[in-house]
Order: structure tokens, then sequence, then C-alpha cells
């Protein structure tokens, strides 16, 4: 190569393997998509009273609907069993939650969880960390019959929850998640919750966050 | 085995590793298997350096001092029109999964090889990339700016491939030595094998091609290994028959290769890139050849090679150094390490050359070859990463011996696949798949074709 060609050669060398990076056509894909809205708890928290339900108004049974990025208009359906006990001016909270099938979202599959305690402050928020959880895969409406498992942190607002007549049960309350998937696949998630009362037998509809979104319909 | 374990990686060889790495990953949409250095002449009976990589034997058959540099320019070109879709897109979507796409390019791949002949022993070296090659999917502009749908732009072979690219790159010391009263030569090799991987590709967490959920997926590996290499050259009619064979052992002799790297995902609107390995079993090869000199005017050659794809089962990506333990389903036994398993059950493939040369004069020579190669991919499992089929080619050149030292050979291969329609026959997203082994289809007609312009340059001592 003569000699006088070789400065503008060398100039373009990074140009050309800068080209043939693959990541290039990945980093394109997060610019055409970045615009796009990111899931938050899905709009104002009910109005609710606004102080910390009784104890014997929280405990009961449960639709719980947990929603994340990955798909959130396909969430992951539990029953939930909750016992609260009066803890001075908070509240303990004993959670035993039993996946649903994907199918039918009525359907226990799986095992249901051992039960596990978090505390209510005052004020009516409380946070709940959940390491190393696998979920089965008939629950999973997104991969189905793939299992996941994950760390998730659920931050809940109990003060805000709706709740029937002035003294009734609660009937709904609902916050926002943040997490790390582990498997199938590996990834950080964010998304919302809800828990909507059972009333005698009764399943109430899947809605996915405190706005009452519906979930899509089960296959 | 990983670059920890590698026992082949002397330094001059990882620099021409290094040196020709970088080359070859500019190698755009430059086809798979590209060990076609030496032109005409780069076979397990050739009497150039590159018998370093084809037949550490024939180094017996070079001069004293033998250099040569292949300069191959590669063009190729491939054509996938995807005419089945997994999970059919809503009615604002139609064409974001099915329709045609190509890929074209041209890309340096350059070959050295040296070897030293003293007495009955020669000594040879060498570098090249024997597959190397980098295929970036052309997009679709009818989903330019479509902001419901903007995966879709990355056209229609994005679930399989947008862009990626393969490198194994080896260096090579061998040695033979030539038994004069039996006429007969043998030669051992060890390479040191830099083997990359890189993959983007469109994603949905239901693992098939639903528009709707369309996010990314980045996947990459990289490790140095050991291989060897062994054959022979026998000589039954001195100076007009040369009959040979060699065998290649695979990357990582027979282990299963780990190739370290990270997978980087896009999902829900977080990007996350985490440590994994990729493991598979690469081929070994079977090379032989026969070339007659039965006058000075005449040479004719008959060559080819048998590659032992079938052991390249599966592609398996896991959570950095755990086993990819999967069932015949592709389910995974037992825990969650298990990222994603691309299922090949590839077939072994042969090839087989024929052609010849006429010298003119003593300084000049022309030739031409005619071939054909084997389909490796079977329909079940062929997809856009990596394409294959049944492969006819033709070559035609000469040489010149434009100094008592430097010869310089020119020659065109061209090298095309005949045309593949699988519609109906992928398997790749068969139900019975277990969840993270299953793809998108690869269905739809499938063809390519490659163009290889060589330059080799021999500087010759005696």
């Amino acid at each position: 190569m003569p000699a006088r060609f070789l400065p503008p050669a060398l100039l373009a060398l990074p140009l050309w393997l800068a080209c043939a990076d693959p990541d290039g056509k990945f980093d394109e894909f997060i610019r055409r998509t970045e615009t796009e809205p990111q899931p938050d708890a899905g709009g104002p928290l009910p109005d609710g009273g606004l102080e910390l339900p009784s104890a014997a108004q929280v405990t009961g049974t449960y639709l719980s609907v947990v929603s994340t990025s990955i798909n959130p208009k396909l969430p992951v359906v539990y029953t939930l069993e909750v016992t609260a006990v009066q803890q001075g001016d908070e509240l303990e909270l004993t959670m035993v939650d039993q996946p649903l099938s994907y199918e039918d979202r009525m359907t226990p599959v799986g095992m249901k969880s051992a039960p596990r305690t978090l505390r209510v402050t005052a004020e009516g928020s409380y946070t709940e960390v959940l390491t190393d959880v696998v979920t089965p895969g008939e629950a999973n409406p997104v991969l189905p019959g793939a299992p996941t498992r994950a760390d998730t942190t659920f931050n809940g607002q109990l003060a805000s929850a709706e709740i029937d007549g002035a003294d009734g049960p609660v009937l709904f309350w609902c916050g926002s998640l943040t997490g790390r998937l582990h498997a199938p696949l590996m990834q950080d998630i964010t998304g919302t919750f809800t828990i909507s009362r059972i009333v005698d037998g009764v399943f109430p509809d899947v809605v996915i966050n405190c706005a009452k979104d519906p979930a899509n319909p089960p296959p | 085995m990983t670059m920890n374990h590698s026992r082949f990686a002397p330094a001059l060889a990882l620099a021409l590793l290094v040196a020709l790495s970088m080359s070859a990953t500019r190698a755009r949409a430059a086809g798979f298997d590209t060990a076609r250095f030496g032109s005409e002449h780069g076979h397990a009976a050739g009497s150039n350096p590159f018998a370093v990589y084809y037949n550490p034997a024939a180094l017996t058959g070079t001069r004293r001092i033998h250099l040569a540099v292949d300069l191959s320019l590669l063009s190729h070109g491939a054509y996938y029109d995807r005419t089945e879709t997994t999970t059919p897109p809503p009615a604002d979507a139609v064409g974001a999964n099915t329709g045609e796409t190509k890929a074209i390019d041209v890309a340096p791949l350059p070959s050295l090889a040296a070897s030293f002949r003293f007495g009955d022993f020669a000594l040879g070296a060498g570098a090249y990339a024997p597959v190397s090659g980098q295929q970036r999917w052309q997009g679709n502009d009818d989903f330019r700016g479509n902001t419901m749908y903007p995966g879709a732009r990355d056209g229609t072979a994005r679930w399989h491939l947008i862009h990626g690219d393969i490198l194994l790159a080896q260096a090579t010391l061998a040695g033979a030595y030539h038994i004069r009263p039996a006429r007969l030569s043998l030669g051992v090799g060890v390479s040191s094998n830099l083997m990359r991987m890189r993959i983007v590709r469109a994603l949905a967490p239901s693992l098939d091609d639903d528009v709707s959920l369309e996010q990314r997926v980045r996947i990459e590996g990289a490790s140095v290994v050991g291989s060897f290499s062994a054959g022979f050259m026998v000589e039954p009619l001195e100076g007009k028959l040369w009959l040979a064979a060699s065998y290649q052992s695979p990357p990582g002799f027979y282990r299963e290769m780990h190739l370290d790297g990270t997978v980087r995902t896009s999902l829900g609107g977080t990007v996350a890139e985490n440590d994994s390995t990729i493991h598979q079993y690469w081929p070994d090869v079977l090379r032989w050849a026969a070339r007659a000199r039965p006058s000075e005017r005449y040479e004719l050659r008959l060559f080819g090679d048998y590659t032992r794809w079938s052991r390249l089962e599966r592609q398996c990506v896991t959570k950095r150094s755990h086993k990819c333990d999967v069932d015949e389903r592709g389910a995974e036994k037992s825990g969650t390490s298990l990222v994603n398993n691309q299922i090949r059950d590839w077939n072994d493939s042969f090839g087989v050359r024929a052609g010849g040369s006429y010298y003119p004069t003593a300084r000049s020579e022309v030739f031409l070859g005619l071939g054909y190669d084997s389909n490796a991919v079977p329909d079940a499992t062929l997809d856009p990463t990596i394409l294959d089929g049944h492969k006819l080619s033709a070559a035609l050149g000469g040489r010149m011996q434009l100094l008592d030292s430097f010869g310089l050979l020119a020659s065109y291969t061209h090298i095309q696949q005949l045309e593949r329609d699988i519609t109906g026959k992928s398997k790749l997203d068969d139900p019975d798949i277990a969840s993270l082994s299953r793809l998108p289809s690869g269905g739809g007609r499938y063809s390519q074709w490659f163009g290889y312009f060589a330059l080799v340059g021999e500087l010759t001592f005696d």
C-alpha cells in the first residue's frame, strides 16, 4: 500500500470496526424504544380512608395480582390468605399465597408458600422483601410451563385501602414492586400489584394496578 | 476448556491470533466455513505452507524456506424469504414477520503460513480463520418510524439474527518427517484456537415472535482452546502421484467448549447484562487428497473432507460456569441456570473438489476446479443465523513465477448454494420442545452465494 494511503486507512479502521459490532443493533433498538412509557404504580392510589384499618378489617382471603414490566397485561395471580394482628398502632400481617393456573386464574397450581410475616407502619406503608421465590410454570402466563425464580420487593400502602362502608372489611389495596428475575431470563423488573378481597367465594376482576386497569383475559 | 486451561497459546501465536481476529471480525456476511486459503492448492496434498492447516505431513513437499500470504477478498450474498410466523402479527403489523430480506457484503480475510525444511524434517507455522463470518440482515423500511412496532424495522430474519459474527481463528505450529525409503511423510500439528460468537436478535418473553412483546437480546462468548492435527502423505509414483489424508481434532479436543461472555437483554424497559457461558461441541475434520502430475505440463487433483457436524447438537447458554443439563426435549433437568438452548442437531457433511492445472511454461500455470459440499443443517433446525444447503463451486485462476523466489497466484472461486424451501418443515417452534429451547419458526426459502477473490504470494528459497 503506498504510504500516502496509510494514514486515511488507519483513520478509517476504527469506523470499520465500529460498524461491525453487533451491539450497535442492540443499542439502536434501545434508542428507538426509550421514549416508551415506563411502568409505574398505574395511577393514583384508591380513595381510601387514609387511616390504617384494623386487624379484623384486613384479615381475609384475597386475589393477589402481580404485574411486571416483562408483560404488564399478563400478571401472575395468587390467592392470598392474610391474618392481621394489632401490634400497638401497627399491624402485623401473616401471609400465605397459592399460585393459580394462568389458564383460568382460579385453579391452584404448585405449593402454597410458607407463612411469612411483615409489619405495616402506623401510616399504612409496608415493604416486603421476597428472595429466591420460585413460581411454577403452570402459573406463568408469559412463558407457560417455564418456572420463574425472582427476588422481589413489594411496597404497599394499606392506609389508602378501599373499605366496604365505614368499618367494613378491606376490599382492595395496591402498590408497586421492583426486583430481579433470575429465571427463565435474567432481568431487572419493575411492576405493580393489587390485592382484592374474594367475597363469598366470588373471584374479583383481575386488575393490574392502582388504577384498576384490567389484565388481558386468560387464553 | 477455557483460556486458563489452554496449554497451546505461545505468545507469538496469540499475537497472530489477535491480529487475525481484528481482520476477520471486519468480515461482513463472509459466510461460515472459510477455509479456502491457498485457493485450489489448499488441500491435504498441497505443496505450500498452508499444509500447516490442511495436512502437516505435506510440509515435506514445501521448499527449503517457504512463505505464503493469502489476501482473500470475500463477497457474500444471502437471501431469506420468511414464509411462516409462529404468532401471527396483528392487522396493523402485517409484513412484520414474513417476507424477503437479504444480506450482502464484502470482507478481507487474510491468512499466512511459513515453513522451513531441513533434510527430511520440516517445520511450519500459520495463522488463519478457518471459520469466520459476519452477517447483517437488511431491515424492513415499511416499518421505519413505526412506534407501535419499533422492532419490525430490523427485518424478517430478526427473530433469529439481526447482526452477528462468528470467528474461529487458529494459530498452528507443525512438524513433519519424510521417510525416504517408504516415500512416506508423517506430520503433526498443535493449534491455539480463538473462538468468538456474538449475535443480536429479537426476543419476546413468550419466546415466540409476538411483535407486541418484542425486545432484544445479545449473546456473546469467547474462548481460547487447543487442538491437534496429524496426517500422512505417500508418494506411490515418485514425483508423479501423491496420496494424503489428515485428521484435525475439534477445538477443545473432545470436551465441551465453554465460551464465557455475557447475555444482554432488553425487556420491559430495562436493560440487563449478566455473565454467561455458551456450551457447544465443535466438529473434527478428516481430509484426503490425491494429486497426480503425469507430465510437467499437467496436474490433476481430487480432494475432499468429512466434517463431523453431528457433534453440534445444541448451542446452550447458561449462567456463567453452570452446566448445561437438559433432557431430550431441551428442558433443564434441575435448577434454573439455563438461559437459552438452541437445538442444532446438525448432520455430518462432506465436500469433494476436482480440478487440474496446465503449465504453459515452467513459470506459469492456469487452473480450474469444480466442487460440491453437502448440507449439514437439517430442515427442522435451519434458521437465518447460519445458512447451509447443497453447494456447488467453481474456481478459475492462474499463477506466475514473477521472480526466481517470488510467485503470485490469483483466482476466483464461486460457491452457489441451491435454494432451499423449508416452509412447513421448521421444528424450532414445536410445542413439544421445552420453552427455553424453543424459537420462532425458521420456515421459508433460503439461498446464498460466496465469491472468493484470492491473491496468494509465495516467497521461496532453496
